[in-house]
C-alpha cells in the first residue's frame, strides 16, 4: 500500500468510510506497478492474459434524432475483441466508425442513442449509468484522440495532465503520481522526461504530444484502447515513429486496441483484424491478410484500389534530364534543365520569402534559395512536411506573398516587387486550388458566383453569358449544372474541391498551383478528384505545381518532384528516380516512412525504415 | 440476442478464414463512395440545411428562438402602440390629448389611473377611462407623457444604433482589413474614445445642446427646431462616443476572415480591396455586427434614461422616460403609479431588445445546432422503438421492452 493510503488509514474511521464507502471492494485492488490503491473498481480483475475475450459487441447501433426523425449513423455492428489484438475499423468520414466506438464510452451527443449490446468483461456498456461509466473511462477503456493539440489542455503542463488521470483513479500523493507519470513518459520514449514533465503542450512537437496522449491513456492499465485516427494529424516520418511505438506497446501492454482510421497503409502496418464500414453498415469483416489479399465486397475492393500506392507505374512524360539534383554541403539546388526550346511558365531564381515582422514578432523567413523551373504543360510535385515552406512557395507564385530576394517570373512576367494594380491582367494566367474545402468557398455566396467571379472581373461577363460559362465549368468538373445556385455548406468535401478546381480553371490559366487539394478528403474521393485533375490537365495542358505531403499522390501525377525541407529545396529530379533512388537523406527518410497498403510488403518496408532511421541517427 | 438471419451476427471467436460480406450492399451496386447521398453522419448534417441559403438558415433558427420571438413581438407592439397613439411628426395620433405637457383638472382625488383590467385578469371589467395611466402632480395626462417618452426612447435607440453601425463598421473594417499603420492609428483613436466616461460626456453634450442656442444667440425658430429634434441630436452625439466596442469586434472579425482561403481566392481572381471587403468579408461578419448592435441598442435605452434622470439628457418640451422619473421624484410615496409606468416601459424595451440580441446570437452561431431536450429525446426513443417493433417485430422485442420500461421510469 502506498504512502497516502497508509496515512489515510490512521485517520478516524468516519473519514476513512467517507473516502471509501465500499472498502471491501477496494482492498484487493492494488496496482501492480506502483502499489497504489485504486479508487475505481476494476472489471474482471487487474490482469488480463493475451487472448482473453475483452469486448463483445452485438448488434450495436447508433442513431441520431434530427428534425423529428431517427437517422442511423451505424447499425448491426458485431465483433469480439481479445487482449493483445488490434482491430482496425476502416471507413470514410461519416461511415459511423467513430460514433460506433464512442458509443462504447457513452460519449454520444445529446441527440444520439446507442442500441444493442456491448459487453466489456461481461459488463453491459450501453445505457450504463453515469457514475459507473466514469469508472470505466480512462480506467478500463482509454482513448487516444486524433488531434493532440486540442486534446491536451494548454494551461496545464503535460506531466500534470498525466498525473491528473492517475490521481482520479488511484489514491496517490502528487509526488507518487509524478513518479508514475515519469515512468509512463519513459515507456512512451519521451526524451528527458524530467524536463518534459513541466512543459506545456505548445512546447512539444506534434509527435511528442501524441506520445503524451498515449502515456495518459496507458496510465491506468486500460483493458481496451481506442485510437481514433492517432496519426492522421502527423507528418509521415512522425507517423512512422508513433506507429513503431504503438507496435512495441502492443508487445508490452496486454490491452486490446481498436484502431479507427481511413489510412489503409496504417492499417496494413498495425491491424490483426479489419472491419470495413460504409454508410453506417459493416460491409466486410475479417483477418487483415484476407481483407488485403482477397477482398470480397466491391466497396472494399474499390477502397483498396483507390489508395495511391507508392511505386506504381507513372505514365507522365519524363523531363529532358535523367538525374537527381541534390543539395550538398548547404549549396542550394540549382535550376533543373528544362525542355529544349520551351519558355518556362514558372522560373524561380534564388527566391527567398519572408513573413513580415508584426509588432514585436520578428520577420520569419519561410523559404530561401529556391530555384525551380516549370515548363508549359508539366506537372511538378512539391513535397515536404508541415512547416517546410511548401505552401509559402505556392502562395508566392500566385502573388499572395511578396518575395524578399531573388527573381520570380510567372507566365512570362517578372512579378518581383510588382504592385497589385500591375498584376491585374497577369492574374488571368494563374490559378490556385486551396487545401481546405471548408474555408476556400465564401459561405455567403452561391457557388456559381464564386466560380464566376474571375469571369465577371476579367471578361466582364454578366447575366446569361456568365451563367452559361459557369454551368460549363460545373459540367467540366462533373457536377450537375443545377448546383450553380446552391451554397457551399450543401456540398461534401469532395464536391467543394471540384468547385475549387472549376473556379481555378475558369480563365484557362497557364499555371495552376494546387496546394494539397486532396489531403482533407477520403481516399476514394481523393482518387476521383485526382482522376478528374489528370483528365483536365491532359485536356487543357496547363502547367501545375502540385503541393502535397503525400509522395504516393505526387507520384501518380507529376513528371518531376521537388523535395523541400526546412525552407530549402533539398532534391529535385524526375519522379521515377526520386521514388526509386532517393539521394538526399531527408528524401530517403520521407520515402521509407510512407506506409503501403499491403501487410507483407509493409513488413519489409518497416525493417528498411527502421534501418534508415537508425543509420541517420547514428 | 442471436440472430441467425444476419450473416454478421455470429462468427467463431473472430477467427475466420474467409472474409464476411454484407449481401444487401452488393445488390445496391454502391461501389465507390457516393459523395452526395448516403446515410451516416454526412446525411444528417446535410438533411438539416437542405436547399437553404445561409441567411435562410439563420432566419429559421431565429424564428425557432422563443425568447427572441417574444422580444420582437413586444417591441413591435410597443412601437405600434406609442407611435399610433402619439403620432409621427406632423401626423397626430388617436389619443385625445396630443400635448403631453398640457394640464387638466384632477379627474379623481389624487389623479389615480382610470385604467381597469378585464375581469378575467382580476380587474373590474375593461375600461380605459379619462386618464388611463393617471395624472402627474400638476395634472397633465400621464398616458400621453409615458407614450411620448416611449416614442423618444425607441427613436433614440434606432438613431444611436444606426450611428454606431456606420462609424463602427467603417472604422473596424478598415483597421481589420488593412492592418499595419492604419490599424494602429484607428485603434488608438478608438482607445481614446473608449476611455471617455459615457455619462459625463453625455451630460456635457446634452447640456451643450440645450445651452448652445442661448449662448450663440440663435433665432427663436432655430432654437425651436433644435429643441424639437433634441432626441435625434442626442442620439447621434451618443453614437459618436459609443462606436469603439463595435469597431473592435468588427476589426477582429475582419482580421480572422481576411485570413480565410476564399478571400485569398478572390484576391487571386483579381478582386479589388473594396470588392473583397463588401462582397466577401462583410456578409460573413454580419452576425457579429447585428448581435453587437442589439446589445448597444438596449444599452442606449438605459443610458438615455439615466442621462435624462440626471437632468442632462432630453430637455423639455421633449418627453423622456428618465425625465418623467426625475420630475416626479418627490411623489414616490403618494403617487406610486408615476414610477410604475415609465419603469415598466424601460424594462420592457431593454429586455425585449436583449432577448432579440440573444436569439440572433444563437441563430448566427454556426455550432449552434439545436439539440433536443431530454423530454423530446424520451419521446423520440419511444417513436424509434415503435418503428423498430413494427419493422422487425420478432427481432427487437426484448430490446424495445428494456427501453420503454426505462422511459416510464
Amino acid at each position: 500500500m502506498s504512502g497516502v493510503a497508509e496515512k489515510l488509514r490512521s485517520l478516524p474511521a468516519s473519514v476513512w468510510n467517507y473516502v471509501f464507502p465500499n472498502e471491501e471492494e477496494l482492498t484487493g485492488q492494488v496496482d501492480p506497478h506502483t502499489g497504489a490503491v485504486r479508487l475505481s473498481r476494476r472489471l474482471g480483475g487487474d490482469n488480463v492474459q493475451k487472448g482473453d475475450s475483452i469486448l463483445e459487441v452485438t448488434d450495436l447501433g447508433v442513431n441520431f434524432w434530427v428534425n423529428g426523425e431517427w437517422f442511423a449513423a451505424a447499425e448491426h455492428v458485431n465483433y469480439e475483441l481479445h487482449a493483445g489484438e488490434v482491430l482496425a475499423i476502416v471507413g470514410e468520414s461519416g461511415s459511423g466508425k467513430t460514433q460506433s466506438s464512442m458509443a462504447l464510452l457513452g460519449l454520444l451527443p445529446p441527440n444520439g442513442r446507442a442500441t444493442g449490446s456491448a459487453k466489456l468483461k461481461g459488463v453491459e456498456l450501453i445505457d450504463l449509468d453515469a457514475a459507473a461509466m466514469r469508472e470505466i473511462r480512462g480506467n478500463e477503456i482509454a482513448v487516444i484522440f486524433q488531434e493532440p493539440m486540442t486534446a491536451l489542455n494548454p494551461v496545464y503542463t503535460v506531466g500534470f495532465q498525466i498525473a491528473e488521470t492517475l490521481r482520479a483513479h488511484f489514491i496517490m500523493s502528487p509526488k507518487e503520481a509524478r513518479e508514475r507519470a515519469l515512468e509512463l513518459m519513459r515507456l512512451v520514449e519521451i526524451p528527458e522526461p524530467e524536463k518534459s514533465y513541466d512543459k506545456y503542450q505548445h512546447q512539444l512537437s506534434g509527435g511528442q504530444r501524441q506520445r503524451i496522449m498515449i502515456a495518459q491513456s496507458l496510465a491506468c492499465d486500460p483493458k481496451l484502447l481506442i485510437a481514433d485516427e492517432p496519426t492522421t494529424a502527423l507528418d509521415v516520418t512522425v507517423q512512422a515513429e508513433i506507429l513503431k511505438l504503438m507496435r512495441s506497446l502492443r508487445e508490452r501492454v496486454d490491452a486490446a486496441i481498436i484502431l479507427i482510421t481511413h489510412d489503409m497503409g496504417v492499417v496494413a502496418d498495425m491491424a490483426d483484424r479489419i472491419i470495413v464500414m460504409k454508410d453506417g453498415k459493416v460491409v466486410e469483416h475479417g483477418q487483415a491478410a484476407d481483407i488485403f489479399y482477397n477482398p470480397q465486397h466491391p466497396y472494399t475492393k474499390a477502397l483498396l484500389k483507390a489508395v495511391p500506392h507508392l511505386g506504381t507505374v507513372n505514365l507522365v512524360t519524363p523531363p529532358a534530364y535523367n538525374y537527381s539534383i541534390v543539395e550538398r554541403d548547404g549549396e542550394p539546388v540549382p535550376i533543373a534543365p528544362g525542355d529544349p526550346g520551351a519558355e518556362p511558365v514558372l522560373l524561380m531564381e534564388d527566391v527567398a520569402i519572408e513573413y513580415p515582422a508584426q509588432g514585436r514578432r520578428p520577420a520569419f523567413r519561410a523559404a530561401e534559395h529556391i530555384n525551380l523551373r516549370i515548363d508549359p504543360g508539366r506537372v511538378v510535385g512539391l513535397v515536404g512536411e508541415s512547416g517546410s515552406g511548401k505552401t509559402t512557395v505556392g502562395r508566392a507564385i500566385v502573388g499572395l506573398l511578396p518575395i524578399k530576394e531573388g527573381k520570380l517570373t510567372v507566365a512570362g512576367k517578372d512579378i518581383t516587387g510588382a504592385k497589385n494594380k500591375e498584376l491585374l491582367n497577369w492574374r488571368k494566367d494563374v490559378g490556385i486550388v486551396f487545401q481546405d474545402p471548408g474555408s476556400s468557398l465564401n459561405p455567403r455566396l452561391p457557388v456559381g458566383e464564386s466560380i464566376g467571379e474571375a469571369l465577371f472581373l476579367h471578361e466582364h461577363l454578366r447575366g446569361k453569358e456568365l451563367s452559361s460559362r459557369v454551368e460549363e465549368l460545373l459540367e467540366l468538373v462533373e457536377l450537375p449544372k443545377s448546383m450553380r445556385n446552391r451554397y457551399p455548406h450543401e456540398f461534401s468535401g469532395g464536391q467543394r474541391q471540384r468547385i475549387g478546381i472549376a473556379r481555378a480553371l475558369a480563365l484557362r490559366p497557364k499555371l495552376l498551383v494546387a496546394d494539397e487539394p486532396t489531403s482533407a478528403l477520403d481516399v476514394s474521393i481523393q482518387a476521383r478528384v485526382l482522376d478528374l485533375f489528370l483528365d483536365l490537365q491532359a485536356r487543357y495542358n496547363f502547367a501545375c505545381l502540385f503541393i502535397s505531403h503525400d509522395l504516393a499522390v505526387v507520384e501518380t501525377l507529376s513528371s518531376q518532384i521537388a523535395v523541400m525541407s526546412k525552407g530549402r529545396l533539398v532534391e529535385v529530379g524526375p519522379t521515377p528516380l526520386i521514388v526509386s533512388e532517393p539521394q538526399h537523406p531527408y528524401t530517403q527518410r520521407l520515402l521509407a516512412a510512407v506506409p503501403v497498403p499491403d501487410p507483407a510488403q509493409q513488413r519489409e518496408r518497416r525493417e528498411l525504415r527502421d534501418a534508415v532511421f537508425a543509420s541517420q541517427v547514428s | 440476442m442471436k440472430n441467425n438471419d444476419d450473416p454478421l451476427a455470429q462468427y467463431p471467436d473472430g477467427i475466420r478464414a474467409d472474409s464476411m460480406i454484407d449481401a444487401d450492399m452488393e445488390d445496391d451496386g454502391i461501389i465507390v463512395a457516393d459523395e452526395s447521398t448516403g446515410r451516416g453522419d454526412n446525411a444528417i448534417a446535410i438533411k438539416e440545411v437542405e436547399g437553404l441559403s445561409q441567411g435562410q438558415i439563420v432566419w429559421r433558427r431565429f424564428l425557432r428562438h422563443k425568447g427572441a420571438m417574444g422580444g420582437l413581438t413586444v417591441i413591435l407592439l410597443m412601437a405600434a402602440f406609442s407611435f399610433s397613439a402619439m403620432g409621427i411628426g406632423p401626423i397626430s395620433g388617436w389619443w385625445k390629448y396630443q400635448d403631453p405637457s398640457q394640464t387638466h383638472p384632477m379627474h379623481n382625488d389624487k389623479g389615480e389611473p382610470t385604467l381597469s383590467l378585464p375581469t378575467w385578469l382580476g380587474g373590474e371589467g375593461w375600461e380605459f377611462g379619462e386618464h388611463p395611466f393617471g395624472q402627474s402632480q400638476i395634472g397633465s395626462d400621464y398616458f400621453a407623457q409615458v407614450l411620448a417618452g416611449v416614442k423618444t426612447s425607441l427613436t433614440v435607440m434606432v438613431i444611436l444604433g444606426l450611428t454606431v453601425l456606420i462609424i463602427g463598421v467603417l472604422i473596424g473594417s478598415l483597421a481589420g482589413y488593412y492592418r499595419g499603420r492604419i490599424d494602429l492609428w484607428l485603434m488608438r483613436l478608438s482607445d481614446l474614445v473608449i476611455v471617455l466616461p459615457t455619462i459625463v460626456i453625455g451630460a456635457v453634450l446634452g447640456s451643450l445642446l440645450s445651452l448652445a442656442p442661448i449662448k450663440l444667440g440663435w433665432s427663436i425658430a432655430t432654437t425651436q427646431m433644435v429643441r424639437s429634434y433634441m432626441p435625434v441630436l442626442l442620439a447621434i452625439l451618443l453614437g459618436l462616443i459609443l462606436w469603439p466596442s463595435m469597431s473592435r469586434l468588427v476589426r477582429g472579425d475582419f482580421m480572422s476572415l481576411s485570413q480565410r482561403e476564399f478571400v485569398d481566392s478572390a484576391r487571386v481572381a483579381g478582386a479589388s480591396d473594396w470588392r473583397i471587403m463588401t462582397k466577401h468579408i462583410l456578409p460573413n461578419a454580419m452576425g457579429v455586427i447585428i448581435v453587437n448592435l442589439t446589445l448597444i441598442m438596449s444599452q442606449s435605452v438605459i443610458l438615455e434614461t439615466a442621462l435624462s434622470f440626471l437632468g442632462f439628457g432630453i430637455q423639455a418640451p421633449s418627453m423622456s422616460l428618465g425625465r418623467l422619473i426625475s420630475e416626479n421624484q418627490g411623489a414616490f410615496m403618494t403617487r406610486p403609479w408615476l414610477f410604475w409606468w415609465p419603469g415598466l416601459f424601460i424594462i420592457l424595451v431593454a429586455l425585449s431588445v436583449n432577448f432579440i440580441g440573444d436569439g440572433l446570437r444563437d441563430a448566427f452561431d454556426p455550432r449552434g445546432r439545436r439539440l433536443p431536450s431530454k423530454k423530446e429525446m424520451l419521446k423520440a426513443t419511444i417513436i424509434g422503438n415503435q418503428a423498430n417493433t413494427t419493422a422487425a417485430a420478432d427481432e427487437i422485442v426484448d430490446l424495445s421492452e428494456v427501453n420503454v420500461s426505462e422511459v416510464d421510469a
